[in-house]
């Protein structure tokens, strides 16, 4: 028996790191693991909405060839045996492609995602496709071909998105890892939402190819895990260039999940306006993000405050970028059957239909100063200290407030810069619901970002999870 | 520019079906188009002019 793991733990509650662990101990098998995740999914996924697809017996499959390769002593990558859970605009071949939308034809795909040959190659199993707000942008709605995703903290409540049903999943102990998209924060969002770990890597960490576009520029895959030790083995595993997507990249790094994990000596550049100027945060938010960064100077790492360019900018920037982009991808479909877009989606991307070619140069322009403002500060810094939401997630019942509080974020300026960031869980408000911090490192350097998110979970402490007993 | 011209211009564009099918919603469109695009252009008064500077306060 594992140090990890008793006879009365539930393997449905246990992250990728403790079920390698027990793999390698003999303890249980991946048929096991798979049993006790669909059990979890069958008691759950009634009231949180997060499978669109489930493909229960190519899962069965899947862990009875993990368990011959477990039993022969061969595992076939780093996540064998891991269950995952993947979004509705990655390709899974022999499931269809939604996207959450009525656009989309509902036959299967019949090639996989470069992400998706990836993890099948590594070992994962994977149970199905999950919620997604429609192409992966805007708010939950109502309008569309399945519910939205909810939080398992409190399905009154959004779980963030749009990558919702990747990051209710891991938090409601369906799958260990999640497989989002991060446009403009859409993996992190769910995770401070959900009070797990949501990681966008450098962009061109992880291959696009076959994922449905949103914003080329600005799209990056995304992991939502449980702890920061597992998002480091999922990227190492998953880190992945492909020549059908040119914007991919091999990183200069191949492990992450054995380094050091102690703050000592970091340099943390403490991004505090943007939450107590740019865009005032909760109060409970804002406490947290303090006390991250006197744990962290309590810990040995130096904390200043530094200042970057208006939230607001990043923004800015940000929206005319993705806009013009998502237009250009959904033209034909505005053109020829517009009716069967929910409504918001169809406004928000017939946004694109009138911007202007001036603006969109002078974003990508502010885009390249704002990179190069950010070089700067990681020239001094390790790492960036700030916060991912304002607040904590809203109610379905309020959607003037979820559109407020999906706006109150800081995490589109590391889209807009391409920097590696991760979402960590803070704490819980006094509404129960989880707050979060944000960490960012410079493009690349996801050793040093693994490092410091590893490091806060140490030194912050265990934080409570949506499934344990009220 | 009036609603009725926002609607003349995506009928241009070759939107009459998202016209006729929820108008509001291009106009709301063009809208928030008109913003994205201010926002930049406030921002862009910048453009070649030396940031601020980063001030690190210990």
């Amino acid at each position: 028996m594992s140090a990890r793991t008793s006879p009365s733990t539930e393997l449905w509650t246990l992250g990728i790191e403790a079920l390698l662990d027990g793999y390698a101990a003999g303890d249980f098998l991946p048929t096991e693991v798979l049993e006790s995740c669909l059990r979890r999914i069958e008691e759950t996924d009634g009231r949180l909405s997060v499978f669109v697809h489930l493909d229960v017996s190519g899962a069965r499959d899947m862990a009875a060839a993990s368990d011959r390769a477990y039993r022969a002593g061969t595992p076939r990558g780093r996540l064998d045996g891991i269950p995952v859970g993947i979004k509705d605009i990655i390709d899974v071949a022999g499931m269809p492609t939604r996207c959450g939308s009525r656009i989309m034809p509902d036959h299967p795909v019949t090639s996989d995602a470069s992400v998706t040959r990836t993890l099948r190659e590594q070992g994962a199993i994977i149970l199905g496709k999950v919620a997604t707000h429609e192409f992966a942008n805007g708010l939950p709605s109502l309008d569309l071909p399945a519910p939205p995703a909810r939080n398992p903290w409190n399905v009154d409540h959004h779980p963030g998105g749009s990558s919702s049903g990747s990051g209710a999943g891991v938090a409601a102990g369906m799958f260990p890892l999640g497989i989002g998209t991060d446009t403009g924060g859409s993996a992190r969002h769910p995770a401070s939402a959900c009070g797990i770990v949501g990681l966008k890597p450098t962009y061109g960490a992880i291959s696009r190819e076959g994922v449905f576009p949103l914003s080329p520029s600005l799209d990056t895959v995304g992991l939502l895990t449980r702890s920061t030790r597992d998002a480091a083995i999922a990227l190492e595993a998953l880190a992945h260039p492909s020549a059908a997507d040119p914007s991919s990249v091999t990183m200069p790094w191949t492990t992450l999940s054995g380094g050091t994990s102690d703050a000592e000596g970091l340099r943390i550049a403490y991004v505090r306006h943007f939450h107590e100027q740019d865009v005032i945060a909760d109060p409970e938010v804002a406490a947290g993000l303090d006390r991250a960064a006197e744990l962290f100077s309590n810990a040995g790492a130096r904390v200043d405050d530094y200042q970057l360019a208006a939230a607001d900018e990043y923004f800015a920037v940000n929206r005319v970028i993705l806009h013009s982009d998502a237009y250009a991808i959904h033209q034909d479909f505005l053109k020829d059957q517009p009716q069967d877009y929910g409504a918001a989606q169809r406004e928000s991307l017939l946004v694109g239909a009138f911007v202007g070619a001036a603006d969109l140069v002078r974003a990508q322009m502010r885009r390249t100063e704002l990179v190069q403002q950010m070089a700067r500060c990681f020239a001094e810094y390790d790492i960036i200290l700030c916060a991912s939401s304002m607040d904590p997630a809203g109610r379905f019942d309020d959607p003037a407030g979820t559109a407020r509080t999906y706006a109150r974020q800081a995490r589109t300026p590391f889209n807009v810069t391409g920097a590696p960031a991760i979402s960590l869980m803070s704490g819980l408000a006094s509404n129960g619901l989880p707050i979060s911090i944000q960490l960012a490192a410079r493009p690349c350097d996801e050793p040093a970002l693994i490092r410091a998110a590893a490091a806060y979970e140490t030194i912050a402490g265990a934080m409570p999870k949506a499934f344990d007993p009220a | 520019m009036t609603d009725e011209d926002v609607l003349q211009v995506a009928r241009r564009l070759g939107l009459d079906r998202a016209v006729e099918t929820d108008p509001q919603s291009v106009i709301a469109a063009a809208r928030r188009a008109g913003d994205a695009g201010s926002r930049i252009r406030l921002e862009g008064g910048r453009f070649g002019e030396p940031w601020p500077p980063m001030t690190v306060m210990k």
